[in-house]
């Protein structure tokens, strides 16, 4: 579990913001003591450090110029001024991302992610495993033993999606959030075709009743 | 000032010393006829002479002040510190007008002064509590969010469009203000436009527009923070004018003659003919606004200034079967070959 440090002087955002990052699957620290920040963020050696600016004691950037001093740890900063010369005043200080207030909180964990993902170099997973078949990402196929089949852009998203949560429902407004997120701007006659196409795809390799429909509810991959 | 108009002036003093000189000469021919008329008349202008010499001196100087006060004032920039450039004149009249005007000016100056000071005080706290009522919203953002519910996500909602005003508010302060905190540089177009719709996917996504792009493999140059609020308001827009069958957006780039064109067109309701020339007008809300509500007449209008701020042309188009297209012209200038 990726640990991440929040410093952010305004209690309830500290508090909703700790738990929002909870549920999404981070271990979160949040200090509620400003004055030695700097070695809290040293010593508790997060994954990630989401920075506010605006801070008693010592401001943000001076925090985020003394840590990069010593520290490699990835850092976002996050200030209520939005302007590019803010942005790149807080690229300067070796920040690596920068959001700004108020944060759309989607935004914020794929920020999050991007930057873990980059910086602790995981190799993203090539297959996925589904029992009777695979999901390989890298080539955009769903491997059926020696059987490939070709997937679309949207219907790899979809499975992928699927597969996340697999053995709980998925609805359908969960899957076109989830493929926005990936760039894909569907609307809800666009997934109706895509589920079409792909569960018409499945069968006729066989995989009869891969992906049920819960009506009014969504979709569960088996 | 000429000396027609200088005469006319001191016609007074010019009718006295006219009257007495030639009394004088009559007199003189009438009660010293042995004098002769020549003696009578030579001391007429010789009386005349004395006369005309001071005016005329006083006209020259007259002159020479009033013309260097004439040019100054036109070069002037600003016309209200005219006192502070001219000399003081050294004749009576001038004198006093000159004192008069130095006063007035400068009681000007500190009106002009005090207002200014209001204004940049009274901006400086809006601007600050702009930014700070950021942090309200953030964390009942994150409440909302962590509390879900149909409850909150109506309040989210609500909190979205109190974000969108408050950001109207402050790009309309940025749009006035001389300084330039705004950055350009190259953008790929295709990253301005994905981060649009990203940032406004929750409300796409319920209103259930269909998106399609075209095209946008193009790079402009810009600042990326001010072009993504100009598209943010273009797509509220087309939310809030959709049609109510099968709403499309559809977002193309394309090259032009010296130029490079992003068009954002939707199939919504569409803008009567004769409002076309006024949609980017401040406060202009227009028949749909005014029937679908909620409409300020700000945002097209913002839009425009930080436009012309980057040097963007703007422009819409609507046909009388309804759908509305917005067209952002880049222009490719020299300058920009050369960054």
């Amino acid at each position: 579990m990726k640990k991440i440090l929040i410093v952010e002087d305004h209690k309830k955002i500290r508090d909703e913001l700790s738990l929002f990052l909870s549920h999404s699957g981070y271990l979160c620290e949040a200090p509620e003591d400003f004055s030695d920040v700097i070695g809290k963020i040293l010593t508790s050696a997060p994954h990630l450090v989401l920075l506010d600016l605006n801070l008693p004691v010592y401001d943000g950037c001076h925090i985020c110029r003394e840590v990069r001093k010593k520290s490699e740890v990835p850092i976002i900063v996050v200030t209520s001024r939005n302007t590019e010369i803010d942005e790149l005043t807080a690229m300067n200080l070796g920040a690596d991302d920068f959001i700004t207030k108020p944060y759309n909180t989607q935004i914020l964990l794929a920020r999050i992610e991007t930057l873990l993902r980059r910086v602790y170099r995981e190799t993203p997973v090539e297959k996925l495993n589904c029992d009777s078949f695979l999901i390989n990402l890298g080539k955009s196929t769903l491997e059926i033993g020696a059987e490939v089949l070709e997937l679309t852009k949207n219907e790899l998203r979809i499975m992928t999606c699927l597969y996340e949560k697999r053995g709980s429902i998925v609805s359908r407004d969960d899957l076109i959030r989830s493929l926005w997120d990936s760039e894909l701007f569907v609307d809800d006659n666009t997934l109706t075709v895509n589920m079409t196409r792909l569960r018409r795809k499945l069968e006729e390799a066989g995989l009869n009743e891969v992906i049920t429909t819960k009506r009014g509810r969504g979709y569960l991959l088996r | 000032m000429n000396i027609r108009e200088y005469v006319k002036d001191k016609w007074v003093y010019l009718l006295c010393h006219g009257g007495t000189m030639l009394f004088t000469v009559a007199s003189l021919y009438v009660l010293f006829p042995q004098g002769g008329k020549q003696f009578a008349f030579l001391l007429g202008f010789l009386y005349l002479f004395a006369a005309l010499i001071p005016l005329y001196a006083e006209y020259l100087k007259k002159k020479r002040y009033y013309q260097t006060l004439e040019k100054t004032l036109e070069q002037l920039d600003q016309k209200n510190l005219l006192t502070e450039v001219i000399p003081r004149p050294d004749f009576f009249d001038g004198k006093f007008m000159y004192d008069a005007l130095k006063i007035s000016n400068k009681f000007c100056l500190e009106e002009i002064k005090h207002h200014k000071g209001m204004q940049s005080d009274y901006r400086e706290y809006i601007e600050m509590w702009m930014h700070e009522v950021k942090t309200p919203i953030a964390s009942s953002k994150l409440i909302v969010q962590n509390n879900p519910g149909p409850a909150t996500s109506s309040i989210s909602e609500e909190l979205d469009s109190i974000e969108n005003y408050l950001e109207q508010a402050l790009y309309y302060a940025r749009s006035n203000t001389v300084e330039n905190d705004y950055l350009i540089r190259e953008l790929p177009l295709e990253q301005v436009v994905v981060a649009a719709l990203k940032r406004d996917s929750a409300l796409l996504i319920r209103s259930g527009i269909s998106i399609a792009t075209e095209g946008l493999a193009l790079s402009v140059f810009s600042d990326s923070k001010w072009l993504e609020f100009i598209l943010h308001q273009l797509i509220i827009n087309s939310v809030k004018y959709a049609a109510e069958k099968s709403p499309r957006i559809l977002i193309t780039g394309r090259h032009a003659e010296n130029a490079c064109i992003l068009s954002f067109s939707d199939n919504g309701i569409g803008i009567p003919e004769k409002e076309l020339p006024k949609v980017f007008d401040k406060g202009f809300t227009g028949t749909n606004g005014r029937l679908r509500g909620k409409s300020t007449g700000m945002g097209l209008y913002i839009c425009q200034k930080l436009c012309t701020k980057l040097g963007l042309g703007i422009s819409v188009f609507s046909g009388p079967e309804g759908g509305t297209t917005m067209e952002l012209v880049f222009p490719k200038s020299s300058m920009t070959a050369v960054l």
